[in-house]
């Protein structure tokens, strides 16, 4: 593995880990009594740690040392997390700004930029202090026993090892027994167990000699630390499985071992006297009983009170999960964006050629040409199906990344805020994913600066103390609409009104619906926060949500109720690359219309354009449907068809018509975007190329909600086009 | 490493000498190998042994597996020199295998 690589994995994985443990921090803000809480998060700047080391960031892993010793404290309780009555922790902010220093510290490492000395400097001396006894414990790891009343640890005691070396161990030039050797130093070993499960005999072809198939269990009687333990085999960690159990071991610490032995497959029986949690006479005795009456050897064991019943329940669940995590463990892999970036590159050429193939083919009028070339392009629309897959991720990771947001933000401003998070299941394309991420936070900041209003202001209003905010995701139409509602004060129509005069977006006396006067909001300058904020209120916020999610051909609303709240929608497509479209034909050009928001086809017959008089407007079943030619929106030439149908269209819960001449029906796009000339370029979102390689194809817009008599297209990314329908004689 | 094979009858006997260590395993595990085939019963020898380690001690116990299965005998006749370590690991395989056959 070469470095560069290896730094790649280290940083993504670290990222993931300070994820995780920023998550259980804001978990153990809320329950500071969860142990399990506290050993994630030692577990994860454990492991920081250790695989910094392997790289030699030394910064990280000095950094990393002292926030684990720190850890190790409170997880062994010397260290409790008090909370003041306010429900403030000083070791857990200390906790969390330690951790958002060392994210700085390991993206650093891409960027080159390194996180503030003074900062790190000061967080390390802040851990290292912490807990006044800090300074006795010091950096330097004491072989000598601890000092009386210098911790609640007993002087003397026996803690369990238990090690799996990993395969490559000897190849490293590490040898097993070598690590007795300052095993013993810390204390007296009282049994070792050399366990062999692994190894096969000699004969097998499994075994390589220069393979290490060791492992200990090693009763060992010491005063030093669990991370003093486990920093003897600091240089086997990466690859060997180890796990240390501090003295009198409950039956779950028991329990957490047998679930985290490495696979081997061995018996029940083996699994628990390796673990001491019974002997091996207690084993031979329940073998014994078994011969005699039959029965499984786990029942028989705690009938006999030789071991706990659910250290056998874990034993047999291992036992029962060995085989499954094998086939687990290769389920999932780690793939370069880029390398998928170009495999779905390459499958939109693909999807091009092959249609053109099959056109070709129908052509040709050769029956087994085109049977095989219809079989290639279903194989290849599949293939299309399972490439844009891949590259679809849950939203709830993004999601849950905003309870530190909020959190921080409302410490900030004082309000008490939560976060309901719904449909996180919910997935759509990485690339999309990520740029969502800015213009959330930007919503969710806004609804917390502006939108929830103090405690006080809320009790008087009659609303709980508390305030909510929630996240919502769901999928509709072959858009995933992400929902920011908050229940806070909404917004205030009057007050935009009169600002939005102010600016002159509008002039005084329009007559807008409310829809209309809180779409103002995204318009560009635009905000009506009375003081400006360090959050939000400096006006250039919403504008830039409406234009970043424009950019990723998806569009915002709003909706509000003044006194109760505000909702902020925001519908986007589920890819950017590649969709299923419809192609229509208008006056000799050929128009893409994404498949998903085609409802149906009808004909618009000369008694309906009689009886809509002019008005762009037909009768479907009883509802009122609005429609738009769009040989008049785009200009086509060519003879108008005698026939013309509509393509009935629905976004965003509405319905509209697009008048075509040509119906042409189903079709695999890839839409590339449009050359710089062309951007300017209303109602039109991108381009793509047909089979025939032929004609440029224009995708249409979704069609933006709309209302009256005014009909609004909105060209996506490219900005707001209007229709009056007066223009349209 | 050495090892020196002699054969009485059914008896094979492979004499270690030198550091009997993972740089001539894959060697040994050969020898060990052949030895086991062709005998019905295999002492080896490590009193000559100057140093030895893990990757050795492994390869003794899968021939001593690979043993069983064949129904044949192999013990271990004396121990040379050898670090604290290895010892520790020795006896450990002690205990291991009296548990065993109790």
């Amino acid at each position: 593995m070469d470095l560069e690589q290896g730094k790649k994995i280290y940083i993504e994985e670290s990222r993931e880990l300070l994820d995780d443990m920023d998550q259980a921090l804001l978990a153990l803000e809320s329950d500071p009594s969860d142990s399990e809480l506290i050993n994630r998060i030692f577990r994860t700047a454990h492991t920081i740690k250790g695989s910094g080391g392997m790289f030699g960031f030394d910064e990280i892993v000095s950094f990393t040392h002292v926030l684990e010793t720190l850890l190790d404290k409170v997880r062994a309780g010397s260290i409790a997390i008090a909370t003041d009555p306010k429900g403030d922790s000083p070791l857990l902010a200390l906790l969390f700004r330690a951790r958002d220093n060392l994210a700085l510290m390991v993206e650093g490492l891409s960027t080159g930029a390194s996180a503030p000395a003074a900062e790190t400097e000061e967080i390390r001396g802040l851990l290292q202090s912490y807990g006044g006894s800090g300074k006795a414990a010091g950096p330097a790891p004491s072989a000598a026993p601890a000092a009386p009343g210098g911790g609640p640890a007993d002087p003397d005691h026996y803690s369990h090892v238990s090690v799996r070396f990993g395969r490559d161990t000897f190849r490293h030039g590490m040898d097993p027994a070598a690590f007795l050797h300052p095993l013993a130093k810390l204390g007296e070993i009282n049994t070792v167990i050399c366990v062999l499960d692994s190894l096969p005999a000699l004969n097998d072809e499994s075994f390589d000699p220069e393979d290490c198939y060791l492992g200990f269990e090693i009763n060992l009687c010491t005063a030093a630390s669990k991370t003093e333990i486990e920093d003897v085999f600091e240089f086997v960690r990466d690859e060997s499985r180890i796990a240390i159990l501090p003295p009198e071991s409950s039956v779950g610490e028991f329990v957490d071992l047998i679930k985290s032995h490495p696979g081997e497959d061995m018996e029940l029986g083996a699994y628990l006297v390796q673990c001491r949690a019974v002997t091996s006479t207690e084993i031979m005795r329940a073998l014994e009983e078994q011969k005699k009456g039959g029965g499984l050897i786990g029942e028989i064991l705690v009938k006999q009170g030789s071991v706990q019943k659910e250290v056998v329940e874990a034993a047999l669940e291992k036992q029962k999960t060995v085989r499954a995590q094998k086939a687990q463990e290769a389920s999932s892999i780690r793939v370069d964006a880029g390398k998928l970036e170009s495999l779905i590159d390459l499958v939109g050429e693909l999807v091009i050629a092959g249609a053109n193939v099959l056109q070709l083919s129908h052509k040709a009028g050769s029956g087994a040409l085109v049977e095989s070339a219809s079989g290639v392009y279903r194989l290849v629309e599949e293939l299309r199906e399972i490439a844009l897959s891949v590259r679809m991720v849950p939203i709830g990771e993004t999601f849950t990344r905003f309870q530190r947001v909020v959190r921080d933000i409302s410490k900030e401003v004082g309000k008490e805020i939560a976060l309901v998070i719904n449909g996180g299941e919910a997935e759509l394309d990485k690339t999309v994913v990520e740029k969502i991420n800015d213009p959330l936070v930007h919503l969710v900041r806004n609804s917390i600066d502006h939108g929830i209003e103090t405690p006080e202001v809320r009790e008087k209003r009659g609303k709980p103390a508390k305030g909510t905010i929630r996240l919502n995701a769901y999928h509709d139409a072959g858009t995933i609409v992400i929902e920011v509602s908050d229940d806070g004060g909404g917004l205030n129509r009057e007050r935009i009104l009169k600002k939005a005069v102010e600016r002159g977006l509008i002039s005084a006396g329009q007559n807008l619906s409310d829809r209309e006067v809180y779409r103002l909001i995204f318009e560009a300058g635009f905000s009506t926060a009375e003081k400006v904020t360090d959050l939000s209120g400096r006006g250039v916020g919403m504008d830039v949500v409406r234009r970043n999610i424009e950019a990723l051909r998806g569009s915002v609303d709003v909706s509000s109720e003044e006194g109760k709240g505000t909702k902020v929608t925001i519908r986007l497509p589920l890819t950017l690359a590649i969709i299923d479209g419809f192609q229509v034909g208008v006056g000799g050009n050929s128009y893409v219309v994404p498949l998903d928001m085609v409802v149906e086809c009808v004909e618009l017959t000369e008694a309906d354009r009689r009886s809509s008089n002019g008005r762009d407007f037909i009768n479907l079943r009883g509802e009122v449907l609005p429609f738009i030619a769009l040989r008049h929106l785009f200009g086509g030439n060519g003879e108008k068809d005698a026939r013309e149908n509509i393509v009935v269209i629905q976004y965003a819960g509405m319905k509209a018509g697009f008048v075509v001449d040509g119906l042409m029906g189903e079709v695999q796009t890839v839409i590339k975007p449009l050359g710089k000339v062309f951007q300017g370029l209303k109602g039109v979102s991108g381009a793509t190329i047909l089979g025939s390689g032929r004609h440029p194809l224009a995708i249409l817009p979704p069609l933006s909600p709309f209302e009256g008599e005014r009909i609004k297209v909105r060209g996506c990314g490219l900005g707001i086009g209007r229709i009056e329908k007066g223009r349209k004689h | 490493m050495e090892i020196k094979a002699t054969k009485r009858k059914g008896l094979h006997r492979l004499a270690v000498s030198g550091e009997a260590t993972v740089y001539g395993v894959s060697e040994a595990a050969d020898t060990l190998r052949s030895a086991l085939a062709g005998a019905e019963r295999l002492q080896v020898d490590l009193s000559s042994v100057s140093e030895i380690d893990s990757a050795f001690i492994q390869l003794l116990l899968a021939a001593g597996r690979q043993a069983d299965r064949d129904g044949k005998k192999m013990e271990i006749v004396g121990y040379g020199g050898f670090g604290e370590e290895a010892i520790l690991v020795l006896s450990a395989l002690q205990i291991q295998s009296s548990a065993a056959s109790q």
